[in-house]
């Protein structure tokens, strides 16, 4: 599964890191229990999102815990 | 003053529209041997009424300064729109065309209750399966068999109900 043990070091895959994203049916991973399984979806015509290719979003400091954190101090004041 | 860590950023939802996001992950060398190269995380995230939007704010706790390469995935009603992107610094940048998936009816046997399937044959697969419904995950079991003698993993899936698979692999 995606998720591995806390004990396995990993780091965020960067700039360097290429990776390709397959979208699988389940039935494949389920019955055939085999190692290689071929990549499975239908294409279909384009779904509204406000994403797409070159959108930029603007990102701000401070993660879950740092907010957590700041919440944590204002109560205690 | 401590610092600051981590970075958030926000996207808005659509009505009918509930999009996910994942960190890729990369392996340390010593664990190579056992688990796989690249993994998914999913970034925590919080979310925000605005009539028929939904503001999503999402929470990178580890911030590379060489980037940390994103998979977002945006859920309709019978369809996926599969992004990738890349927090650098302070912004996000989409850095692929979103490609639209339809599911398909998956497995569609007799109506019973939850069926337990083999779906990884060892933890090498970084195999990530959703709930388009609710985009919870799915989340397996593992046991050890011992006709194998080899740890399995087995997830609950629905009849009657489509899922979402994927996996990410190191591409050149």
């Amino acid at each position: 599964m995606a998720n591995i043990t806390k004990d396995v070091k990993n780091k965020p895959a960067g700039l360097d890191v290429n990776f390709e994203i397959d979208v699988m049916d389940i039935n494949n991973i389920v019955e055939n229990k085999k190692y290689v399984l071929k990549a499975n979806g239908k294409r279909i015509p384009t779904l509204s999102t406000e994403l797409y290719e070159g959108k930029s979003i603007k990102a701000y400091a401070g993660g879950k815990a740092a907010e957590e954190k700041t919440v944590k101090e204002e109560i205690q004041h | 003053m401590d610092d600051i860590q981590g970075k958030h950023f926000s996207i808005t939802d659509p009505k009918g529209i509930s999009t996910v996001i994942y960190q890729v992950n990369k392996t340390e060398k010593e664990f190579l041997k056992e688990y796989p190269k690249l993994t998914v995380e999913r970034l925590e995230h919080i979310e925000e009424i605005r009539g028929d939007f939904n503001k999503k704010t999402f929470y990178v706790e580890n911030p590379s300064k060489d980037g940390n390469k994103l998979v977002i995935l945006s859920f309709g009603q019978d369809k996926v729109v599969i992004n990738t992107g890349i927090l650098l610094n302070d912004e996000v940048k989409i850095t692929k065309k979103p490609t639209p998936f339809k599911f398909t009816t998956l497995y569609s046997e007799e109506e019973t209750e939850y069926k337990e399937f083999k779906y990884t044959p060892n933890l090498k697969r970084p195999i990530t399966i959703i709930d388009p419904e609710t985009t919870e995950e799915i989340k397996p079991v593992l046991y050890f068999d011992e006709n194998t003698n080899e740890v399995k993993g087995k997830c609950k899936l629905k009849p009657y109900k489509s899922y979402f698979a994927f996996e990410i692999r190191e591409s050149e």
